[in-house]
């Protein structure tokens, strides 16, 4: 049985900020009948809920208020793992999934200590995003290329980016066009892990 | 027993005395047959090393780029706790996790919960101390992770009564839960310097008497007071026999290079910069008289090292070199006006026979009581019995139930 915890910043209905929301949804309800399925956020209580059948484990960020994004990020991971090991009942995972930069960073940590195969969903990068023209887009630039170097598989879901993607990264880099993708890669993970 | 200390500072890269402190407690940590990891910072490569029977990993705290001090701090945190994480499943959880200052806070407290580890903290200074109070949003973070690693941890680790004080104070601890340990110095380094024939000439001339000064260039350093009461001993007293030798590097070495050259002190004032252990130590046995008009010394290491190489110290009257300096035995404690202090100076250069008495006292007072030995077996006995604390407790983690099926 193929069991994957999915890590993301933002979650329908709880936390909406953009998109990637909903396609982090969309991407997990897909999956349901696939495999077992966790997924983690933060919210603005601890809480475990069901959404459409899958567990959904929601931490409470306080650090929201910080005026520097970098140091409310580093907080957001700090939250999650502080309360994750009380609110979470489960380790032993197939796969550890990050969503984007920020959901990236918390299931790095959560890969490690489970000892799991890490994949890193990238939906746009922030060159692509901004304008690279302050100092917040460099620092994020540059977590986003430690979580890349880190990542045990990138699963690219922007059909421009997966080639610049592959000269830096190599066999790594999944296009994800579709779900069957992200399962052809669990399976791939569970044949390389059993 | 393993323990993991994780310090933003570790030799070579040293910036004050939290990295001396953390590099001493280990090195005597592991000579008790303790299994003593550090997880430290380099200058910009990752490496593993044995020094001293301590076994010292570096993360490259460059590998992410950073805004400002508060996020670097945090980039770094974040690669020594993925490294501390690999290391754990490679070499097994370390049973304790010692933290110093809110530097790494982010790492231990996180690691505590993955892990489920007991965290020990040392709280060196805090924020409210060093700047005198919260004034801007960079404060308020640090500030916010010092109370999260105080709340987090164990126990809490400080070096003096006033520390003591502040820190139950400032972050509302129960006193049962702070502990004092007083820092210590090296005997060994400071007893193997020795200044060869003509070194005092490199910093003053024959008939000079050194007045010296050891620590960071900042405010809280109150150089300036000491500059002020040099001034008055020059150009008021009209002494022509003494120096001034300022040792250390920081932010207010403009600001007081140019007070000297207001009171026209240019020809007696000497800073050095930066200079290794054995040119300080040398230094501080060819002078009079070690002069630390802090304003905020939670300890004061250089007190120590200064007393240990026999120099008569002239210390405030509060803080840690309160606790640790007898007044008119080991030196002199005095209120931060700079009148006191030019005589208490003017004092300690004139009266040879109180020069000598002082000097002998402050040598048997290091000796017997602020040596690493003593200091490493006190926290040793901590860490003994935090672990016993622990095993009593019923501490529910439930990564350690069951898998997701």
């Amino acid at each position: 049985m193929i069991t994957a915890l999915h890590v993301s910043w933002e979650y329908p209905p709880y936390r909406i900020i953009g998109q990637l929301a909903w396609k982090v949804q969309e991407l997990v309800r897909s999956l349901r009948d696939f495999c077992k399925l966790a997924v983690v956020h933060p919210g603005p209580e601890n809480k475990k809920y069901t959404d459409n059948g899958i567990e959904v484990y929601m931490f409470r960020d306080t650090g929201y208020l910080r005026k520097n994004f970098i140091v409310y990020s580093h907080e957001l991971v700090y939250e999650a793992l502080i309360k994750l090991p009380y609110l979470l009942p489960y380790s032993g995972f197939t796969v550890v999934h990050g969503h984007e930069w920020i959901g990236g960073m918390i299931a790095l940590v959560l890969a490690r200590a489970f000892r799991n195969p890490f994949v890193l969903s990238i939906y746009s990068l922030e060159r692509t995003r901004s304008s690279m023209d302050n100092m917040l887009s460099f620092v994020i630039e540059s977590i986003e290329n430690c979580l890349l170097e880190e990542a045990d598989y990138i699963l690219c879901h922007h059909e421009d980016l997966s080639n610049d993607l592959y000269k830096c990264f190599g066999e790594k880099v999944i296009k994800c066009n579709a779900v069957k993708d992200v399962q052809k890669l669990y399976l791939k993970i569970v044949g390389a892990t059993t | 027993m393993k323990v993991l200390h994780f310090s933003w500072e570790y030799p070579p890269s040293i910036v004050g005395g939290l990295g001396r402190h953390v590099y001493y407690l280990t090195k005597y940590l592991a000579r008790l047959g303790a299994d003593i990891s550090v997880i430290t910072t380099s200058l910009g490569e990752v490496s593993e090393e044995v020094i001293d029977g301590v076994k010292v990993y570096r993360v490259n705290p460059f590998t992410l780029r950073s805004s400002n001090f508060i996020t670097w701090v945090l980039n770094f945190n974040y690669l020594m706790l993925t490294k501390a994480i690999d290391l754990s499943k490679k070499e097994g959880k370390p049973d304790i996790i010692h933290v110093h200052d809110w530097l790494t806070a982010y790492t231990g407290i996180t690691l505590k919960h993955v892990l489920k580890v007991p965290l020990i903290a040392t709280i060196h200074s805090t924020e409210i101390g060093r700047r005198g109070g919260i004034w801007t949003e960079d404060q308020k973070i640090i500030h916010d992770w010092e109370w999260r690693v105080t709340y987090e941890a164990w126990k809490v680790i400080v070096c003096s009564d006033y520390m003591m004080r502040e820190v139950s104070r400032v972050f509302m601890l129960l006193p049962e839960k702070i502990i004092k340990i007083p820092n210590a110095i090296e005997l060994e380094d400071i007893e193997t310097s020795s200044p060869g024939s003509g070194f005092k000439e490199k910093y003053a001339l024959p008939h000079e008497k050194i007045i010296m000064f050891v620590g960071r260039l900042v405010y809280e350093k109150g150089l300036d007071l000491l500059i002020e009461a040099f001034n008055i001993l020059v150009n008021k007293s009209k002494r022509d026999d003494i120096k001034l030798v300022i040792a250390g590097d920081g932010p207010m070495r403009e600001y007081l290079i140019s007070m000297v050259y207001k009171y026209g002190l240019e020809n007696k004032v000497y800073f050095t910069g930066r200079i290794d252990d054995n040119e300080l130590f040398s230094l501080m046995k060819v002078s009079y008289v070690g002069v630390f008009p802090s304003r905020y010394e939670p300890f004061g290491i250089a007190v120590l090292e200064a007393m240990a190489c026999g120099l008569p110290v002239i210390v405030p009257n509060y803080g840690g070199p309160n606790e640790v300096v007898e007044h008119g035995v080991e030196g002199f404690k005095v209120f931060l006006n700079p009148c006191e202090i030019a005589e208490r100076i003017a004092q300690l250069l004139d009266n040879v026979d109180l020069r000598n008495s002082m000097s002998v006292n402050a040598r048997k007072k290091i000796r017997n009581l602020y040596t690493w030995d003593k200091i490493a077996r006190f926290t040793l006995g901590i860490y003994r019995s935090v672990l016993k604390e622990v095993s009593k407790r019923d501490w529910k983690h439930l990564w350690e139930v069951k898998a997701l099926s």
